[in-house]
């Protein structure tokens, strides 16, 4: 086996910096309400958190490219899981007596 | 590999000779049951599909003869739910997913590739006995508890069932476990343990079918785990996530309950393609037609797989828009699955077929997987699917798909590799009429549901209207032809392992490295020597020559066990 990579203690100290300044950021952006951009922001910043991590806790940046390949096929995944996910979810009750409404209205019919 | 080499010179493989083969090098209890050989690893797992294969086929007969006349007989309706739950439950996480890469990938997979084990021994050894916890808890909690949402779990049934669920899905979780920690292990393997020269486009197709399977493996499974442990969280903690009372959404769990389980149907076949690959090869004493064409439809098949889950969804309630991708997704599936039949076929076109019972069993899959991909295909349309959604048709086409496929596969590769494990024959005659009884009672029980199916009887129900009783009537005593015919295997194959013929080396004149390259039964360390490979896995008219090569190398001793036999037509 080849040596193993050693990052220095100053890049982690960086690193581990970014992430408390990006937690810090995400209980910021929390108090502030910008409309559809709450979520894709969140999700944004915890994304780059992740990506830190890997590239440099787990040290994917030095290792060699074909464990990148696999790191990214998983996220591939994730995000078809997700993506075909939505396809059902923002479009439900395309056929018309399937969506939400439906539920509750059916709930207040019970009721009343 | 250099340093094995140098480690397995001659003197030491000589020593090894003494030691005895991989049964007989040490006989005490702990020696199997904490061993690290990848092969006694694989028969570990024979012995525990074995017992969870008899526990699901006798659930399925209970079930089948409940079903014998119209009416309550002697299951109750609630019983009824239990049995075709624990049936679904046992047949597939305790038998159908672990069979095969368990059993014959364990076996297999390191005497295909010339490798001395597993690259992970331990992790091999810890994902056995994670397997065997989950399929111990799942006994308990049919024992302790009343589970009836069927192997699905699905929401809301499993949202207000008994708490006994919770339980068992910490048992399939934990299986699951097993099943990830396999499929590291047999990627890993196939990069870095391969034989100098053994290059991807010679690794037998069986290989490439294990590795497809670990694939779906790795990147499905952990999503099971998920949903599972999202069940938790909501019947605990009450968070709202499937049931729609605390605003949670039920068809989220089919989302991610099949982003898991369609993919394993793949995790539970592909496999089975493999062996067959295997069977047809050497039984037609042909070269793979499109060997390239086989290999990588099986990776088109592990990756297609995952964008198919919408389609047990047509009905459920799930957006128009994703069931129209979902159905046309779908339908690409039959494309590779179409490749493989085809080039089975076209490797048979004059060959040298003998129809010895493996061969039986694989011509047997060639029909019996057809008629369940196209029954697949024709409830992958969506007008189709309306009618056809929740009738026994479902069920007909998923067991012509799962045991006409994957079980008929494994009996096959059971047969064909039995010498290779055992060092001994079996009654060939008895082999060719278990084979005929198998495909005789599977299409009489299995048929008759498609036509069930088509004419309106619903699943899971214990009771039917008079018009259905002679179809259900047939099925059954299809299942008990069937369940004769698989009795009848466990019985000549118990004689055989202890009154059985001895096995020459290659009875089958087979050209993978686990016929040319170790005695009747292989070596505690698979091989003498690394083997050096030079040729593809299908090269029939090379044997004799490897042999012979395979001979001088090995020592004087051991000679006489390295032979031909000569009666393999």
């Amino acid at each position: 086996m080849k040596g193993h990579h050693i990052t220095s203690r100053t890049t982690l100290l960086k690193v581990f910096v970014a992430l408390v300044a990006l937690t810090a950021l995400t209980a910021l952006t929390a108090q502030i309400d910008i409309g559809v951009f709450n979520i894709p922001l969140a999700l944004a910043i915890a994304g780059s958190k992740a990506l830190l991590v890997a590239l440099f806790f787990m040290a994917l940046k030095y290792d060699k490219p074909v464990n990148a390949l696999f790191f990214a096929l998983g996220v591939l995944f994730v995000v078809v899981f997700l993506t075909f996910t939505l396809f059902d979810t923002a479009f439900r009750g395309d056929l018309g007596n399937v969506g939400k409404e439906t539920i509750h209205s059916m709930e207040e019919g019970a009721e009343e | 590999m250099t340093e094995d080499k140098d480690r397995n010179e001659t003197p030491q493989g000589q020593a090894a000779e003494e030691r005895g083969d991989y049964v007989t090098h040490a006989k005490s209890i702990g020696s199997w049951l904490f061993s690290l050989d990848h092969k006694r690893i694989g028969i570990l797992y024979a012995v525990t599909v074995a017992i969870a294969f008899l526990l699901g086929g006798v659930f399925a007969l209970l079930v089948r003869a409940e079903l014998l006349s119209p009416g309550e007989d002697f299951l109750s309706a609630q019983s009824y739910n239990q049995m075709f739950s624990l049936h679904g439950i046992v047949m597939v996480f305790g038998f159908i997913i672990p069979a095969i890469p368990g059993f014959l990938g364990n076996f297999l997979l390191p005497l295909h590739l010339g490798a001395k084990d597993v690259a992970f021994p331990r992790l091999n050894l810890a994902s056995y006995y994670l397997y065997l916890l989950g399929v111990a808890l799942i006994l308990v909690a049919m024992v302790a508890g009343s589970v009836d949402t069927g192997w699905t779990f699905y929401t809301p049934y499993s949202a207000r069932t008994g708490p006994s669920v919770l339980f068992l899905t910490m048992a399939v979780f934990i299986a699951g476990f097993a099943s990830i920690f396999t499929g590291i292990n047999f990627i890993v393997t196939v990069h870095k343990m391969r034989a100098p020269g053994m290059t991807w486009n010679r690794l037998p197709l069986f290989v490439w079918s294990i590795y497809s399977t670990s694939i779906v493996q790795v990147l499905a499974t952990p999503v099971l785990g998920i949903t599972v442990l999202l069940l938790f969280l909501e019947r605990l903690l009450h968070i709202g996530i499937f049931d729609p009372a605390l605003g949670g959404d039920p068809i989220l769990f089919q989302h991610f309950f099949w982003f898991y389980s369609h993919p394993a149907v793949y995790i539970m076949i592909l496999p089975g393609f493999g062996i067959v690959s295997e069977l047809i090869a050497t039984f037609s004493r042909q070269r793979i037609y499109g060997y390239m064409a086989i290999a990588l439809s099986s990776v088109a098949i592990a990756l297609l797989g995952f964008l198919v889950w919408g389609h047990h969804m047509f009905v459920a309630g799930q957006s128009v828009v994703s069931s129209v991708i979902f159905s046309l997704i779908t339908y690409l599936i039959g494309i590779p699955s179409g490749i493989k039949v085809f080039n089975w076929i076209a490797t048979m076109y004059k060959g040298s077929i003998s129809f010895k019972t493996p061969m039986l069993y694989a011509l047997s899959f060639l029909v019996l997987f057809t008629i369940g991909g196209v029954t697949g295909i024709m409830v992958g349309v969506l007008a189709v699917d309306v009618h056809l959604h929740d009738t026994y048709y479902v069920v007909g086409h998923f067991h012509y798909v799962m045991v006409g496929g994957t079980t008929i596969a494994l009996l096959g590769g059971l047969h064909y590799w039995w010498p290779k494990i055992t060092g001994r024959l079996y009654n060939e005659a008895a082999g060719r009429l278990a084979a005929l009884l198998v495909f005789v009672g599977l299409n009489l029980t299995f048929f008759t549901q498609l036509v069930m199916g088509s004419r309106g009887m619903p699943r899971r129900y214990n009771d039917y209207l008079p018009e259905f009783t002679f179809l259900h009537q047939l099925s059954t005593v299809g299942s008990w032809i069937m369940g004769a015919g698989l009795f009848l295997v466990a019985i000549y194959l118990l004689v055989s392992l202890f009154r059985g013929k001895k096995a020459g080396a290659n009875p089958w004149g087979g050209a993978t490295l686990e016929w040319t390259h170790t005695g009747p039964r292989p070596d505690p360390h698979n091989f003498h020597r690394t083997p050096f490979v030079t040729r593809g896995p299908y090269e029939f008219d090379r044997i004799p020559e490897l042999v012979a090569a395979h001979r001088d190398e090995t020592p004087p001793d051991a000679q006489q066990n390295v032979h031909l036999n000569q009666d393999r037509t």
